[in-house]
């Protein structure tokens, strides 16, 4: 019973750990999404902007075909990266302190928060490009 | 005195360059895909120096576009516009009844 006892805050640990290796894997793969987003018509204007010039800037454009599949993947990951980041911890795994680790959420949450705002600009942008950029 | 400044004036005409034109054309650019696209095209026109686009026209296709540019003949030429267009990977050329 006391070896039982002894085992069981390492287990809780381990559980707990690869539940933050999964939310943060879930959430990096959130911030590609979001990346892959802009990547057909917000980032090669701000390449040109800054005046990169390559064959790649039109390869990048043609993307925007597959807007909506990069967008329903970005959505899964965010999604997901927020039941991660926003599930309450089970009060049991916590009884050994082990999951008191609230900067860790803190930063998986802004970083979901920003690669959400970040989808969110790339979905609106056609709509307001002929308003905001002139020839 | 005479003779003197008649070099003088010959010596300023001939070091002064050509009178510069300011020279208008069209420009069909194709694989305009995505929404900002066509102003990255006109982006990259505009590096060009004394290019301006004077008009833009969505194409009789999806993703064609007929730039209508202006240029000074004396700072630029056609090949360097078109040049400035295709390196970023963009299909371009001068629809041939505006090229003067």
């Amino acid at each position: 019973m006391e070896q039982h006892l002894a085992e069981l805050p390492q287990s809780q640990s381990q559980k707990i750990g690869d539940e933050t290796t999964k939310g943060w894997g879930v959430t990096g793969l959130g911030v590609l999404g979001a990346l892959a987003m802009t990547s057909c018509c917000i980032l090669p204007l701000v390449l040109v902007s800054f005046g990169v010039t390559g064959v790649f800037i039109a390869q990048l454009g043609a993307l925007y075909a597959y807007k909506w599949y990069t967008f329903a993947l970005s959505a899964a990951f965010l999604g997901y990266g927020f039941y991660k980041a926003y599930k309450p911890v089970d009060a049991e795994a916590c009884a050994d302190g082990t999951c008191a680790r609230p900067i860790d959420r803190r930063i998986m949450r802004a970083t979901l928060w920003a690669a959400s705002a970040i989808v969110a600009v790339a979905m609106i942008f056609p709509y307001i490009t002929p308003f905001i950029l002139k020839f | 005195m005479k003779h003197l400044l008649l070099s003088a004036l010959a010596i300023v005409a001939l070091s002064t360059p050509a009178l510069a034109e300011e020279r208008q054309v069209e420009i069909a650019v194709s694989e305009l895909t995505c929404p900002s696209c066509s102003f990255i095209v006109a982006s990259s026109m505009r590096g060009v120096p004394s290019v301006e686009i004077a008009a833009f026209e969505d194409g009789p296709e999806y993703g064609q576009g007929v730039y209508s540019v202006t240029y000074d003949d004396a700072e630029t030429s056609i090949e360097s516009i078109i040049g400035a267009v295709t390196a970023n990977g963009y299909p371009a050329q001068v629809l041939p009844d505006t090229a003067s």
